[in-house]
């Protein structure tokens, strides 16, 4: 089957799917009826979940059984999954909505409402490490991590890029190329960049390296959208997830739509049929055989009717996603 | 594909079925005029199942132009609908006329046919298998035609129709006819389809005339192709005449590529040309069939149909009624799931070619654009909010969550903006400039004015309380109905209480002195009061501490809501059991009946595991409580290491992630054992930090109740009365213990206080015990203010407060300047307490346990108590300081009232039995006592709690102090600067 639905999904909104950095089959999603569920995508089954006492925003594991997740409790929660049990890992002032974690030094990452990023490490009791707050009121939409670059998307279209290594200094500060609220970031797995989205149908791709060269790289474009009745109607971009391998991308849009792009060659290399409802959330998983695709109604016109939330597990072949041709090195 | 022959202007004109339309054109002509644009749903043109009768284009139009999400919303309504209508079906004269107007609507509203929304075939399948042996239908052409095309998705075969005339369905109708011999004509069968137009013109199937037609072109092109085939010699074939062939054969050829007719192919030829055709009357010349023209070989069965006639005979009269469902017919179709495990995918093996042209970097933007999303929600005064955001608002109003989310510097302007309940504009419209308060600033000790209505909102929907209970007994102990609002003032939307350490600088003393180990006194001391120990069996691994959400702590409806819906919710959950539903407790109850105290802990919210310092380790066992009595019991009286056995003093017990070493055990009851202990994260080689002292109330079997009443304490008080209540660090909750970590005070209680007076042979001086009874009715004026009970106020339960001061002013002040507010009363123990917001304000409890002299005269006696059990038990305790001696109470009888019917209400009082000494500020205390132990008759109206009048004498009391501190050699500081050095516990190690 090149596309399932996962049984038993979440009652309510799905915030958040990832799949676990180790196991290829490991699925977790968080969701607005506060349960964090992880699920075994190639048999379909929920192997274990857990509660928070209000929305889960966010979610990561960082092995194979401890998962850690945040959301309107302003609690960043660590729970095992082999003994079942939990603890608070600490919390903000304001939601969390965004949980990462870095393999490689061992820290949570977490952003918030409350207009700093956290960090945490658990290995210590008294567990957080850093209290980080963000520039000109800026309340954290949205984070990514690849090795030691961190990427943290706040209101009011600020990126803040850091190395965790030394979270006291901002490296670089930017101001978004997309004009409108950002929705989502992700770092390339080269490590060379990352894509943002905002809700106004666009993707913009940057790269890290400040020189003026590759500065000159950096470009955005328009998806998501669609023509109803002679008018262009421009969908926030909710979603993005870059193939671990191939370095093309997939962008999931509030019109239910999921697109895989080239971002080196500027193509878009694959539509995938149209979705219940609105992309919450896209992952792909470790060695990129699978997306997970949350089709989950996101909230962009405020309290309605929507088709039921679940997720979509779909089978990547080889060459779905690959490139079309070798780019040329830049 | 033709387009227009999908449309069918006749249909240009919306049904008269129910369903909600986007587009309703209001007048016949403006009907009749309103011929949709082919452009509106030629994008889509592909996606469109063609209907033999056609479609209508306006529907088209709209299905294919209108906002998905709004015709969504049409579609699930119309669906809606219908449903219910099939619900009623078995009232109904016509009941297939709802599944012929289901269907019609469903054909034109998903124009691609079968679809997961759509549902199409199952539709057709149900209402087809629904009226088999339903005579009405027999006849009805709506009903054959519902079967024809549910045969049309899944297959129309011999085995439909013998079914269907088997049942008698159709048969008198044309189309059943007209239907069979069109397949089997496609089957090549050309003399049973004749047989089954001469069998529907016997039967005079109706409409005849058409039937009769059909059959005549039927004839004709059966003609045509024995004419084509008897020239075929190797010539090529002839035009043939006209033919009046609406359709193309299935495999017939075509006489030119442009041709929309063809002519049959004759296949008979090729293959089984040795065998009787089974037409009969035609033969057939074999093998010089034209190559060119022959498509494609189609076998044909030599034994497959032989012996079969099309029309089953009428004498068979076996039932046949059950036609199978579209899955069960395709069961070999659908693969049954496998294993993915060690099965090698199939991958595409073409290279994906990319569907879309170049990404058009853009610079400019297009006029015509138009955003999805309402910019208006989203930025306000110039803030983004985030749909999460705007979702967790709407969340946040709508339900009694205390959702934490907090953003209030927009968000009157943002709720004006979402159309949503307008209760939350109304609180927030006056508010002071918000803009200037930053959040973090809230959360500290806010006083009543600076907590936004909205917070007081928030608050008001933690304790909501149902504010109609009816007075049920006529007892003239009434609760204050009004309490709830009181309660809003103290309330703080604090962040959950941080870990305060206390900073002692203890010198080790020797603390086992303690409680009845005093060998060295002779005369009779008082000794803590020896409780029977409790069977306290508690199921408490049940005990679940997840809150289902939703649940306002009005335990009514937290028991009566269907928790077992959440609990299906939620699955397999694995941090959840099932709850044993509880019917409403009754009135009075036993506050610590096992099962209700499981039942509010578990319904919390928010949920014991938020709190910061909860440790759940219930998937664990601690079994360290022989460990522990272990190494306690080698720390003796004079806290001297023994140098034992096999036994490590030093080794730590592990909690969590944290370590203790375990010093002396410091106290015992029923509940548990209470040890000090030393948290190893302050224990260093050279240097003992006092901060590492705690006492670690082990119990068993798990509670968290303490813990939770502690909490809740230091949560609802944030009067200075707060440094009065013990402070709970952690606890840490095993399957089979539970350890609760609190601070340590090191100055005894009040019973060595009294003993100390006891060895000097004389009691408490009146002005200390003045300063302690102050210092008590402050503490139980917060507690109940706070809405808590604690149950067992006793002399044991009250450690003594005298922490080190810099400056230490000799003058006493009520309000704790001056260095008074570091002496005082430190209160422990809340394991017998109640939390009474958790009740309706009318309920009561009874004790179910032993009550002696110690305990209020309700409890004595039987009868329900409430607030009276704290001011009887403090009565206790200022006796005991008074006196030396437990207080003993004796009932006075007072007449009080006489009524012209000579009939006398007498009441009775209570007073204790030893008397004031003369000196003493008798008015102060007699009144005093009164109010303590008849707090029933202070009020007028009886009800309790009486706060505000214990808050009166009390401040009588402090002006007494105020005025008296200082009396020449008996100086209150002096006293208590004496009770401190004697108190003082000097614990070694």
């Amino acid at each position: 089957m090149q596309q399932f639905e996962l049984f038993d999904p979440p009652s309510d909104a799905i915030s958040s799917i990832v799949f676990s950095p180790i196991s290829p089959i490991h699925l977790l999603v968080s969701s607005w009826d506060k349960t964090i569920k992880l699920y075994n995508a190639e048999e379909n089954s929920l192997r274990g979940s857990y509660n928070h006492d209000a929305p889960v925003l966010d979610c990561c594991m960082s092995d194979e059984t401890h998962v850690y997740s945040g959301g309107l409790d302003n609690c960043i929660k660590s729970f095992d999954i082999n003994t079942h049990t939990g603890f608070i890992v600490g919390s903000h002032e304001n939601a969390v909505k965004c949980v990462e974690y870095s393999i490689d030094n061992n820290l949570i990452i977490s952003g918030s409402w409350d207009q700093t990023v956290r960090t945490w490490d658990v290995r210590d009791k008294d567990s957080q490490t850093g209290v980080y707050r963000m520039d000109n009121g800026g309340k954290v939409f949205a984070i990514s991590l690849v090795s030691y670059r961190l990427v943290v998307a706040t209101a009011a279209r600020q990126f803040y890029i850091y190395d965790i290594r030394n979270m006291s200094e901002v490296l670089q500060s930017r101001e978004s190329s997309l004009k409108f609220m950002t929705r989502c970031v992700k770092c390339m797995p080269n490590k060379e960049g990352y894509a943002c989205s905002s809700i106004e149908g666009r993707v913009a791709v940057e790269f890290f390296d400040p020189s003026p060269e590759v500065q000159q790289r950096k470009y955005a474009f328009k998806c998501h959208r669609k023509m109803i009745d002679g008018i262009d109607t421009v969908y926030p971009v909710n979603a993005l997830a870059f193939h671990p391998t191939h370095g093309t991308f997939a962008s999931g849009g509030a019109d239910g739509v999921v697109n895989i792009w080239d971002g080196v060659n500027k193509k878009r290399l694959r539509q995938y049929p149209q979705y219940p409802t609105s992309i919450a959330s896209l992952d792909f998983n470790k060695d990129g055989q699978y997306l997970a695709i949350a089709s989950s109604y996101t909230f962009e016109e405020g309290e309605k009717d929507h088709p039921p939330d679940s997720v979509f597990i779909r089978h990547i072949s080889e060459n779905e996603c690959k490139p079309r041709h070798l780019a040329p090195p830049p | 594909m033709d387009v227009y022959s999908l449309i069918n202007h006749d249909q240009c004109k919306p049904s008269n079925s129910p369903p909600p339309r986007t587009y309703q054109p209001s007048t016949s002509q403006e009907q009749a005029n309103c011929l949709p644009e082919f452009s509106s749903f030629e994008h889509q043109k592909e996606n469109i199942l063609p209907l033999k009768q056609g479609r209508s284009s306006a529907s088209l139009s709209r299905v294919f132009s209108s906002d998905p999400y709004s015709l969504g919303i049409d579609l699930q309504a119309g669906h809606a609908q219908f449903k219910a209508e099939l619900e009623n079906l078995n009232e109904l004269d016509d009941p297939f006329d709802v599944y012929h107007r289901y269907i019609k609507w469903t054909m034109e509203n998903y124009p691609q046919g079968q679809t997961p929304q759509s549902n199409l075939i199952q539709l057709l399948e149900r209402a087809s298998l629904s009226f088999i042996n339903d005579s009405r239908y027999k006849s009805d052409p709506r009903y054959l035609r519902c079967w024809l095309q549910y045969a049309s998705f899944v297959g129309k075969t011999k085995q439909l129709f013998d079914f269907l005339k088997v049942n008698e369905i159709g048969l008198n109708l044309a189309a059943y006819y007209e239907e069979y011999a069109e397949l089997l004509e496609s089957m090549e069968r050309y003399h049973d389809a004749e047989e089954i137009f001469m069998s529907g013109i016997n039967q005079k199937a109706q409409p005849l005339e058409r039937l009769i037609r059909r059959y005549k072109q039927f004839k004709a092109r059966l003609n045509l192709s024995r004419q084509g085939n008897i020239h075929d010699l190797g010539s090529s074939q002839t035009v043939v005449p006209h033919i009046d062939n609406s359709h193309r054969t299935i495999l017939g050829l075509k006489t030119s590529a442009s041709s929309t007719q063809s002519t049959p192919l004759n296949v008979f030829n090729q293959r089984n040309s040795t065998l009787p055709s089974i037409t009969g009357s035609i033969t057939y010349q074999h093998g010089h069939f034209d190559k060119n023209s022959e498509k494609f070989s189609v076998f044909h069965d030599p034994n497959g149909e032989l012996g079969n006639t099309a029309l089953v005979s009428a004498g068979n009269t076996s039932s046949w009624n059950n036609y199978g469902t579209e899955i069960a017919n395709k069961k070999e179709n659908i693969r049954d799931a496998e294993k993915w495990k060690g099965i090698t995918l199939p991958q595409a093996r073409k290279p994906c070619v990319p569907t879309d042209s170049k990404l058009k970097i853009y610079h400019d933007e297009l006029r015509n654009e138009k955003m999805f999303v309402d910019l208006n929600i989203i930025y306000v005064d110039g803030i983004e909010f985030s749909f999460e955001e705007l979702r967790a608002m709407t969340l946040k109003r709508q339900s009694t969550i205390p959702c934490n989310y907090d953003n209030r510097m927009c968000v009157d302007n943002v709720e004006n903006n979402i159309n949503e309940l307008v209760s939350m504009n109304q609180i927030l419209n006056d508010e002071p400039d918000l803009k200037t308060i930053s959040p973090k600033k809230l959360t500290k000790k806010p006083s009543p004015t600076i907590n936004t209505k909205a917070a007081l909102a928030d608050i008001m929907e933690f304790f909501s309380q149902p504010m109609n209970y009816e007075k049920s007994d006529d007892d003239t102990d009434e609760d204050d109905m009004t309490s709830v609002s009181k309660y809003d003032k103290l309330f703080t939307r604090k962040t959950p209480m941080n870990n305060i350490i206390n900073d002692e600088n203890i010198a080790p003393s020797n603390y086992s002195d303690h409680h009845g180990n005093f060998r060295m006194v002779p005369f009779e001391i008082l000794t803590p009061i020896q409780e029977t120990s409790r069977e306290y069996r508690s199921n408490s691994n049940i005990s679940i501490f997840q809150s289902d959400g939703f649940i306002t702590l009005d335990l009514g409806s937290v028991i009566e809501t269907p928790k077992s819906k959440n609990i299906e919710q939620y699955g397999d959950s694995l941090f959840k059991k099932p709850l044993e539903l509880f019917s409403v407790p009754s009135n009075p109850c036993n506050p610590l009946e096992i099962r209700l105290i499981d039942q509010i802990l578990s319904s919390l919210n928010p949920s014991l595991l938020q709190y910061p310092g909860f440790y759940d380790m219930r998937g664990e066992y601690s079994n360290n409580h022989t460990k522990l009595e272990r190494i306690a019991r080698n720390w003796d009286k004079n806290c001297r290491r023994r140098t034992s056995n096999a036994t490590n003093l030093d080794e730590p017990i592990r909690l969590f992630n944290d370590s203790f070493l375990i010093r002396q055990k410091i106290g015992e009851g029923a509940y548990g054992k209470v040890y000090r202990v030393l948290d190893m994260k302050f224990v260093t080689e050279s240097h003992k930090d006092p901060r590492a002292s705690h006492a670690l109330k082990l119990q068993i079997p798990s509670t968290a109740w303490e813990f939770y009443i502690i909490r809740k304490l230091h949560e609802r008080i944030i009067s200075p009365a707060i440094n009065s209540i013990i402070t709970a660090h952690s606890l840490y909750y095993y399957k089979d213990e539970s350890y609760l970590l609190t601070e340590l005070c090191s100055h005894g209680t009040i019973v060595d206080a009294v003993n100390i007076a006891k060895r000097e042979n004389s009691t408490m001086d009146e002005i200390l015990v003045i300063f302690f009874t102050v210092e008590l009715l402050k503490i139980v004026e917060a507690i109940h203010e706070a809405g808590i009970i604690h149950g067992d106020i006793k002399a044991d339960n009250c450690l003594l407060r005298l922490e080190r001061t810099v400056e230490w002013d000799a003058q006493y002040d009520p309000l704790g300047a001056g260095g008074w507010s570091k002496k005082g009363i430190k209160l422990i123990d809340f394991g017998r307490a109640i939390d009474a917001t958790l009740f309706p304000p009318d309920m009561k409890f009874i004790a179910d346990w032993y009550c002696d002299d110690q305990n209020c005269v309700e409890m004595r006696e039987g009868r329900p108590w409430k607030w009276q059990a704290d001011y009887y038990g403090l009565a206790g305790v200022i006796h005991c300081m008074l006196h030396n001696e437990y207080m003993q109470i004796a009932p006075i009888r007072m007449d009080v009232d006489s009524f012209s019917s000579g009939a006398t209400i007498s009441t009775k009082k209570y007073k204790p039995i030893q008397s004031f000494k003369r000196y003493w500020q008798g008015n102060l205390w007699g009144r005093l006592f009164d109010m303590l132990l008849n707090p029933s008759l202070v009020r007028s109206d009886g009800r309790l709690p009486i706060t505000q009048e214990l808050n009166n004498i009390r401040r009588e009391f402090e002006e007494y102090l105020i005025a008296n501190c200082e009396k020449i050699g008996k100086e209150l500081k002096a006293q208590l600067k004496r009770l401190e050095v004697n108190c003082e516990i000097n614990y070694h190690g």
